[in-house]
């Protein structure tokens, strides 16, 4: 990856990629997770999306999309730890499969959608954010529809409360009344005008295509201060285990612990971690899947993993209702095996060749690299993906239980089942 | 053993293909760069077939609901009790499988020592194990994976259109079956199941990477023999009246607001190879041109508050079933409903706009050429292509040889307002 600097706060990203027949551009706003902005970052992309001058409904953006060789733009938020990013995304055809060159009128296009929304009396349209506003609430109040996901959402938000990494990235539901179309504007104003941004363009480029995409980008952009929001790990301190069980009207009961790892990202312990999840309960050999599955029968899924950002292990599965202690008991009684240095050497050089084989495979989609520099750009790391593949392969055993040994329990959330299976009428 | 090759210049893409003396296919899409290797072994065998001839019987046999679903599972223990998720752990592969209404497979990426793990793929399919202990230790883990799908208002929702369009259709029946139905699964059945359809001449399979095709075929030499005695597998499928079963489905569930699938069945099944393909994206041309975020009826229904983002389209069409599906979330599934039949009908009497046929065309294929980008989207529906005996680097020609004829046709047979279904998922 190659960087260019556009101003002060603005830096273009280039990932030449050839064997892709796609393109991507992509432009990221970084801002602070915060519970007072993020209804407003949630709404602000979906706004957006409705209308810009000159394109000014969903109708006349998708035409002008399919024109381009049906290029897919895609808007919205992502969460990094204790910040997040708004990000707008266009994939298009590269030019060899099409015989012209489209690039800059994707920048054109992205430029218009970004920084020119429909505005009446310098504000949104009332009309498109009230409509949005309904839309967002119900994608919120949407999360329960995916049990899965709600019982680790729960779990977070019993560990952070509504903070930061604790937070829902859609929003709240209760702060929909408040938001006004000037409001919002102000807000988009404020992100347009000072967040840290990143713009990558991927796939087949070269130093013209580049500049192009630079010159037109650039004029929209005003230097900032703007920089990436540090997120606080989760401390591995002792503290009480906190338990919250909810009941809910499904067949199958979630069980979803929280733990607090207390690794930098950036630092010497990192790899260890990741190795050690993966030993645990990151594939199909993991400590949870040979026991808690395989040997107990007692799940279809019984899995960990790390949030890199915040340092902190999710583990989740989907059991009966009253096999909960056992499937509890069995789960720490694996963690404590990778606490207590119980990891054969199958399992760990098993680990190293997995995780290689999935760190190498971002290499196979334009999405998957930019999401990667991008974290590592957050991050103040200039590390490849190769780089960390040998970091991984360097891990020793010791290493993996010094790192688990220092894992605390947080929190352990039960999404208690009460329903007995159920039929359509 | 001859390998074919097949070339599009314009996407710049390959195919190879060889019959292996067993009547396995082989095929090859070479990809130069990428970091990942694919395979994957699939046999044309899924839940719909739950009654057949074994070759070489006489009489039918009619399995528990489920079974090939339960065969995927179980086909990954060996004799010496090892999974075959250990042996692909000693190379850095990530291995799955899944099973369909038609098609059972087997597959796994990896971004080196491509041809050991091939060993391992063709070795374990070709090795069941199924002991009385082992089959019933699996009860519990589909049970669970039962349980979680109970769960999921998509897929519940999904379900309940096909049980409000089909009345005999096996495609019906839910393909992990029940907690019940699966506890009638012996050893003896699996044995059944699978001498029938893991047969070499009932499966593909297709590899995507760098690639070398004759070293590939030795691994296949190792694990296949000649010919083996096999013969016609005969499949029973029921008699399907053309009418739906039932206009409204309902069902209540955990959901913050209603979720619908408006469901059309296809009535013109026992179509394979290129007629289908193209029944196929003609299906596509209607559903991207008269309801994608470029129609007229999106933005209206948008506009209205009555869709939002989650609202799309999806067609399904094989030999032995097909479906068309609408959908999304909505506060109102029944207004949708009612105003999508109105603009259909209208279509029907007043004919589609032709710019929009033609701009949907143009959408498909270069949604195309798309597919080219990631081995493993390549070899998943390529699969289903290949067998379907279609040639996945045909895909833009036949759509390039629609005619708005074609489009107008299909539109008026398939998307009848008169024998759609409206399934609803509601909040409890």
């Amino acid at each position: 990856m190659e960087t260019i600097r556009i101003c002060d706060g603005v830096d273009l990203r280039i990932v030449n990629e050839p064997k892709f027949k796609t393109n991507l551009m992509s432009v990221y706003f970084n801002i602070p997770l915060k519970r007072s902005t993020v209804t407003y970052a949630a709404l602000l992309p979906a706004v957006l999306k409705r209308g810009c001058v000159k394109y000014p409904t969903l109708k006349d953006i998708s035409r002008r999309l399919d024109d381009l060789y049906s290029t897919t733009v895609n808007t919205g938020v992502r969460t990094k730890g204790d910040g997040e990013v708004i990000y707008f995304t266009a994939e298009y055809v590269s030019d060899r499969f099409i015989g012209e060159s489209i690039s800059a009128e994707v920048a054109e296009f992205l430029k218009e959608f970004i920084f020119s929304p429909l505005t009446v009396n310098g504000s949104f349209s009332e009309e498109y954010v009230n409509s949005e506003k309904v839309n967002l609430k119900n994608a919120i109040t949407g999360l329960i529809n995916d049990k899965k996901e709600y019982a680790e959402f729960k779990c977070r938000e019993a560990m952070f409360g509504q903070d930061g990494f604790g937070m829902f990235e859609a929003g709240y539901t209760e702060d929909l009344d408040e938001i006004t179309p000037s409001k919002l504007y102000s807000f988009y104003k404020d992100v347009l005008n000072s967040a840290k941004v990143d713009i990558f363009l991927s796939g087949s480029t070269n130093d013209k295509l580049a500049e192009t995409v630079k010159k037109i980008l650039a004029s929209v952009f005003q230097p900032r201060e703007g920089v990436y929001e540090k997120t606080q790990i989760a401390e591995n301190i002792e503290k009480p285990v906190k338990n919250v069980v909810e009941e809910a009207d499904v067949v199958q009961s979630k069980l979803c612990m929280g733990l607090r790892c207390g690794v930098e990202p950036s630092g010497n312990e990192y790899p260890a971690l990741v190795l050690g999840s993966c030993i645990f309960g990151g594939s199909p050999f993991s400590k949870l899947f040979m026991n808690v599955r395989e040997k107990l029968s007692l799940a279809y899924y019984a899995v960990a993993r790390v949030a890199m950002f915040k340092s902190v292990m999710l583990i989740s599965s989907g059991i009966q209702t009253e096999n909960y202690q056992v499937a509890y008991d069995e789960i720490m009684a694996q963690f404590k095996k990778m606490q207590d240095g119980v990891i054969d050497e199958f399992e760990i050089e098993s680990a190293k060749k997995y995780l290689s084989n999935s760190y190498n495979s971002l290499k196979d989609s334009l999405r998957s690299m930019e999401d990667y520099y991008l974290s590592q750009a957050i991050l103040g790391n200039c590390g490849t993906i190769d780089k960390f593949i040998e970091k991984i392969n360097a891990v020793t055993s010791e290493q993996i239980c010094s790192v688990m040994k220092n894992i605390k329990l947080d929190t352990v959330y039960f999404l208690k089942g009460k329903r007995a299976d159920g039929e359509a009428e | 053993m001859i390998t074919e090759k097949y070339l599009n210049a314009e996407l710049n893409e390959e195919m190879q293909s060889a019959i292996h003396e067993s009547g396995l296919r082989v095929y090859l899409f070479p990809k130069k760069g990428f970091s990942k290797y694919y395979a994957i072994y699939g046999t044309a065998y899924g839940s719909l077939n739950r009654t057949f001839t074994v070759p070489g019987e006489s009489e039918m046999t009619t399995v528990p609901d489920g079974i090939a679903h339960y065969l995927e599972h179980k086909m990954f223990e060996d004799e010496n009790g090892i999974d075959a998720f250990e042996r692909f752990a000693e190379t850095g592969a990530s291995a799955n499988a899944f099973t369909s209404f038609d098609v059972t497979a087997y597959l796994f990426s990896c971004t080196d020592r491509f041809y050991e793990n091939l060993d391992i793929l063709l070795d374990f399919v070709n090795h069941p194990h199924f002991t009385e202990e082992n089959v019933a230790k699996e009860q519990g883990i589909i049970g669970q994976e039962i349980k979680m799908y109970d769960d999921e208002p998509d897929w519940r929702v999904f379900f309940n259109t096909l049980i409000a369009m089909f009345h005999n259709n096996p495609v019906k029946i839910d393909i992990a079956g029940t907690v019940e139905s699966i506890s009638y699964i012996t050893p003896e059945i699996l044995y059944k199941c699978y001498n029938t359809f893991y047969n070499p001449s009932n499966m593909i399979l297709i590899l995507v990477g760098d690639i070398d095709m004759d070293e590939a075929m030795k691994y296949v030499d190792k694990h296949l023999s000649a010919k083996q005695p096999g013969g016609e597998i005969k499949r029973y499928s029921p008699d399907e009246p053309e009418d739906r079963v039932k206009e409204y489905i309902e069902q209540r569930l955990s959901v913050s607001q209603p979720m619908f699938r408006i469901g059309f069945k296809d009535n013109h099944p026992n179509m394979s190879g290129k007629e289908l393909l193209k029944k196929e994206i003609v299906t596509e041309i209607i559903l991207e041109s008269v309801f994608s975020t470029s129609s007229d009826l999106y933005l209206d229904l948008y506009e209205k508050g009555l869709i939002d983002s989650s609202f799309g389209t999806e067609t399904e069409l094989s030999s032995e079933y097909g479906f068309s599906l609408i959908g999304g979330e909505s506060a109102e599934p029944e207004k949708v409903y009612e105003i999508i039949k109105g603009e259909l009908s209208r279509l029907i009497s007043d004919g589609i706009d032709t710019k929009a046929v033609e701009r949907a065309k143009k959408v498909l294929i270069s949604q195309d050429v798309r597919v080219f980008n990631n081995v493993v989207e390549m070899g998943n529906l390529f699969l289903r292509r290949l067998l379907n005996n279609q040639n996945p680097l045909e895909y833009r020609e036949v759509a390039k040889s629609v005619t708005y004829d074609d489009v107008y046709k299909r539109l008026c047979e398939h998307f009848n307002p008169d024998n759609c279904v409206l399934s609803v998922v509601k909040p409890l």
